[in-house]
């Protein structure tokens, strides 16, 4: 039952977890299910849909930013957006089908890999992986002079990209490497969006950079860009099979929005890799409910 | 034209860009009014229980000041946006002639669609 009570507390949710997401680097669906799920004792399948309406809202917002930045890569997002909304899609209808406790383990699991995932990342771990840009690359240099290249090489100059890195103050360039791989796991990445309510970018940032060797801002930025796509794919399955309830998913969906937009503002004030840490520990409590309601 | 500038669009990569961020602008602002527009009418005139998203008799409801509808109706245009996305990348690598990305961009919108058929009865 909808109630003004409700969706105050729905509005405050969706704000604390936009917020919370904004100020992490990932999207506000790992925090945003087991919120609605566990502590708003909200139906899963209605939190995974209502997560997923959330997600387009800011992975749009978000992607409006990365666009006018010149960031995201929509030709890679495009082709990799094919097995994705194919997994988003097949991810829907599977969790439609599924026992409400089988998608609480899975979610479970997720819950304990973002958890994990946020230390690693705000604990100095890695660094960006992208391959130097090499003065006299025999490959930028064909494609500078039109020279096609051969098969064996990087084929054409379609793989080869560049960005203007405001920060450094030059223009990158890099090579998109990989790409049966990126596409081939992509398709967890849609299916983990389809069947948990989120927009996936946990799995996708790490493939375009680690794996295709893609720079970290843009393998933001392309992600933002084909979250919202995803999401909108897997939601509406959900709303097809009748699980969005528009005044919960309405509230949710702004609250998110001035939240994200709060920890966007907040983000460079703060200790992010404590806040990581916390945050990490809450998403893992929340889990051990799901776990325990689940069992 | 260079070939990596052909490639990573360079000029007309940032026109793409532009015009595709000046849309979702617009789109977003105009979602998330609706979707308050919504919320504010249906907490005046007293929220109704159990409201689920339908398509079904969207228009009269609408018309009628429904404040489920006008929140469904909005979180319709929210979805729309990323189906913006890829209908502006496809006309655009259309209009550059550059096949493999237009007939991507055509493939996704097809799933789209096939995605939000495949829950309808």
């Amino acid at each position: 039952m909808t109630s003004g009570l409700m969706l105050l507390a729905v509005g405050t949710v969706g704000c604390v977890a936009g917020f919370i997401g904004s100020m992490l680097g990932i999207g506000g669906g790992a925090f945003l299910v087991p919120l609605f799920s566990v502590v708003l004792g909200i139906p899963l399948k209605v939190a995974i849909a209502t997560s997923l309406v959330a997600v387009v809202a800011t992975a749009a917002a978000g992607a409006n930013v990365y666009l006018r930045q010149g960031l995201a890569d929509v030709r890679l997002a495009m082709l990799l957006e094919i097995p994705t909304v194919i997994g988003a899609i097949a991810g829907g209808l599977l969790a439609s089908a599924l026992d409400a406790d089988v998608l609480s383990l899975i979610f479970v699991a997720l819950a304990f890999y973002t958890a994990w995932n946020m230390v690693r990342r705000h604990g100095g771990g890695k660094g960006d992986r992208v391959k130097p840009e090499r003065d006299g690359d025999p490959e930028l240099a064909a494609a500078d002079s039109g020279i096609k290249q051969n098969a064996e090489g990087p084929e054409d100059a379609r793989w080869l990209r560049e960005y203007y890195d405001a920060k450094e103050g030059k223009v990158v360039r890099y090579r998109v490497e990989r790409l049966g791989f990126g596409l081939t796991v992509s398709v967890l990445g849609g299916v983990a969006s389809g069947l948990l309510g989120i927009g996936g970018g946990i799995i996708k940032v790490p493939v375009m950079n680690l794996a295709m060797h893609v720079p970290m801002r843009v393998a933001v930025a392309t992600s933002n860009f084909m979250v919202g796509i995803t999401a909108a794919a897997s939601a509406m399955v959900y709303l097809a099979g009748g699980f969005v309830d528009p005044f919960i998913a309405a509230t949710a969906a702004l609250a998110v929005l001035v939240g994200a937009n709060m920890g966007a503002r907040t983000a460079s004030r703060v200790d992010q890799r404590l806040l990581s840490r916390i945050f990490a520990l809450v998403l893992v409590v929340l889990a051990l409910q799901m776990l325990y309601r689940a069992i | 034209m260079k070939n990596h500038d052909r490639a990573t669009g360079g000029a007309l990569k940032a026109s793409l860009d532009q015009r595709l961020a000046a849309v979702v602008r617009v789109e977003m602002y105009v979602a998330a009014f609706t979707m308050a527009a919504g919320l504010v009418v249906a907490l005046l005139k007293g929220l109704p229980g159990g409201a689920t998203f339908a398509l079904e008799g969207l228009l009269p409801r609408l018309l009628r000041g429904d404040g489920a509808a006008i929140a469904s109706f909005g979180i319709l245009l929210l979805l729309i946006v990323p189906v913006t996305f890829v209908v502006f990348a496809c006309t655009f690598f259309i209009r550059r002639r550059e096949p493999l990305f237009a007939v991507a961009s055509a493939v996704v919108l097809l799933l789209l669609i096939a995605g939000a058929l495949s829950g309808l009865d």
